[in-house]
């Protein structure tokens, strides 16, 4: 049973990957596209930056559920080397722990804002994209990081206790 | 109160970054028994992370990417190194000029120590300088990657306070040199225990060479003229940017092939999600904490404490090294620039060069125990242990905190380039 999850989890995270680097490359694409268009053509794409901004959203939360899935996001764990193994472990497992809980807090109220119909009205002003489709990928990718966060407490990840990787997570 | 003991309970245990804002907000919220926020807590972590600005991110940390994918370090380090490896001490020189070229082109600091850690810290190691200083030079040189343009903070802070995004790179430009040369005065006077340079190795480098290792000077360059002449906008010039690394990258130096794409961008995702999803939960906090009225209290305190422009700039710096020793840069700027921005505005101080303190403050927390996330990628990268690499950091940082005082002391310094090219 157990093993039919952790595949789940797997399966999961291949394709949020699949569909976060789509994401990314039609993003930089259509940017790139925009310059041309504006430029050469002379002819702006009206719409490109309100998709660019769509696909940024669903590629910057499906990235933070990788991040939780591959153990890479950013912790100072300034008490790792004082406490023993067993304490560092309850530490771990207990910080992954209320990852798993937030995540689902989080998706259990973003689903409660969406239940609202009144919220369904509401649409991009260039795409006709109702803004309560943002919010529904954000307590769906919520749901999948409590999933793959869960996953790797079940599996011994202690994924959070690496610091901060190298150059990738770059921040400031 | 509990918010507070909370946080630093959850700091200490190691709750992720992102994690810690959300778990503060909730917590707050319940303390303050306003739980009707809940509902809108997906409305408002999505909301700060819609303007258009930040669509900037990722084609910069794409452009990163790809550079660092081609070379450019070696690359970088070789012109600093024909320039100046023949003083005495002369790798910590081109550690610091190294350093000051890649960051006219990765623009963030976490990105550039990590990089130089791998790259320069290890040749540096085998000239005879010493671990620990190799490694605090880095740390501190790598901080001029956001200040040297493009830079992910100045756009960041130019979304979040509307102001052009184009002065803000050109004001961060005099900063920057004046950081690079308190770098250099400091190796200078060290440099009489340093290892003698090797003069023989920078001699005699064929003009192609050259032409090949400055090529990449082509991507800061590309992108200052195409924001500061006004014909771009910085995300165009992002995407700009990205076209030129990829010609120069794939046609020139033939070092990405299709193989590279996927990982490529899968750590391009992970690195642009970790930086905006932070903006989302930052301006989450901030949003939260602005119910209570908290911004307004911070702000009427300071607004007491300060008697004119430059306590109030000193003030802020207090603030936000104390912050940074806790919370990331970009969190710190989400949560207080709303707040004192305003403030800045009533003691007449120019909001390009407010943003110019504010970038340039929120480093100091990068190289900071506790938290000091710089310090992190620099022990990760070397193996050292954390109160070693800021023990050879100091001498550094002092240098990089007199800067920061005269830039404060001196607006001048980040203003008068921007009001002499008329951007």
């Amino acid at each position: 049973m157990l093993k039919l999850f952790f595949s789940l989890d797997r399966g999961i995270a291949h394709i949020e990957r699949a569909i976060a680097i789509t994401c990314l490359a039609t993003l930089s694409g259509v940017l790139i596209a925009q310059i041309f268009f504006r430029y050469v053509l002379r002819q702006p794409l009206f719409w490109a930056e309100e998709l660019a901004l769509g696909l940024m959203f669903l590629m910057t939360f499906i990235g933070l559920s990788l991040l939780i899935h591959s153990g890479r996001l950013v912790a100072i764990t300034p008490l790792a080397n004082y406490l023993s193994p067993t304490v560092s472990r309850i530490v771990n497992i207990s910080v992954q722990l209320i990852v798993v809980f937030l995540s689902a807090l989080l998706a259990y109220y973003a689903f409660y804002y969406v239940s609202n119909p009144a919220v369904w009205f509401e649409r991009s002003p260039t795409l006709p994209i109702p803004r309560a489709s943002y919010y529904t990928v954000f307590g769906i990718e919520c749901v999948l990081m409590s999933l793959h966060q869960l996953a790797a407490t079940l599996g011994g990840r202690s994924i959070l206790t690496i610091p901060i990787p190298a150059h990738a997570e770059a921040s400031t | 109160m509990i918010t507070l003991v909370l946080f630093f309970i959850l700091l200490a245990l190691g709750l992720p970054i992102i994690f810690l804002l959300i778990a503060v907000s909730f917590i707050f919220v319940i303390e303050v028994d306003a739980t009707v926020l809940f509902s809108s807590f997906a409305v408002q972590a999505t909301r700060g992370i819609e303007a258009n600005g930040f669509l900037a991110i990722p084609l910069y940390m794409l452009v990163g990417e790809l550079m660092t994918r081609s070379g450019i370090t070696e690359r970088l380090i070789r012109v600093a190194d024909a320039m100046m490896g023949g003083m005495r001490g002369g790798l910590a020189y081109v550690n610091v000029l190294a350093n000051a070229f890649a960051a006219a082109i990765l623009g963030s600091a976490t990105a550039q120590i990590g990089v130089m850690s791998r790259s320069i810290v290890p040749e540096m190691i085998k000239r005879g300088y010493s671990p620990a200083l190799a490694t605090g030079l880095t740390v501190s040189a790598g901080l001029l990657g956001p200040i040297v343009p493009p830079s992910m903070l100045m756009i960041i802070y130019g979304t979040l306070a509307y102001q052009s995004v184009a002065t803000l790179f050109i004001a961060g430009i005099v900063p920057g040199i004046l950081i690079t040369f308190g770098f250099f005065t400091v190796v200078a006077m060290k440099a009489k225990n340093l290892p003698a340079g090797n003069p023989e190795e920078t001699k005699n480098r064929p003009p192609k060479a050259w032409v090949l290792d400055l090529l990449p000077t082509l991507i800061p360059a590309s992108i200052v003229i195409g924001v500061v002449s006004g014909a771009m906008t910085p995300t165009e010039a992002g995407g700009f940017a990205c076209v030129v690394v990829l010609v120069l990258s794939v046609l020139v130096y033939r070092t990405i092939t299709w193989k590279d794409v996927v990982p490529m961008l899968t750590n391009v995702v992970l690195a642009s999600s970790s930086v905006i999803a932070l903006i989302g939960f930052a301006t989450l906090f901030g949003w939260v904490l602005s119910y209570e009225g908290i911004p307004d209290i911070l702000a009427q305190l300071l607004l007491n404490a300060a008697v004119g422009p430059i306590s109030f700039l000193l003030l802020v710096c207090l603030v936000v090294f104390v912050l940074g020793m806790f919370l990331d840069g970009i969190g710190i700027m989400i949560v207080i620039v709303p707040i004192l921005l305003p403030i800045a505005m009533q003691f007449d101080i120019d909001p390009i060069h407010f943003g110019v303190v504010i970038a340039i403050a929120t480093l100091t927390g990068l190289v900071s125990p506790p938290v000091g996330p710089g310090l992190y990628i620099a022990m990760e990268a070397t193996g050292l242990k954390m109160m070693t690499i800021f023990n050879a950091a100091l001498p550094f940082m002092l240098a990089f905190l007199v800067c920061l005082v005269l830039i404060v002391l001196m607006p001048w310094l980040s203003t008068f380039l921007p009001n002499m090219i008329g951007v």
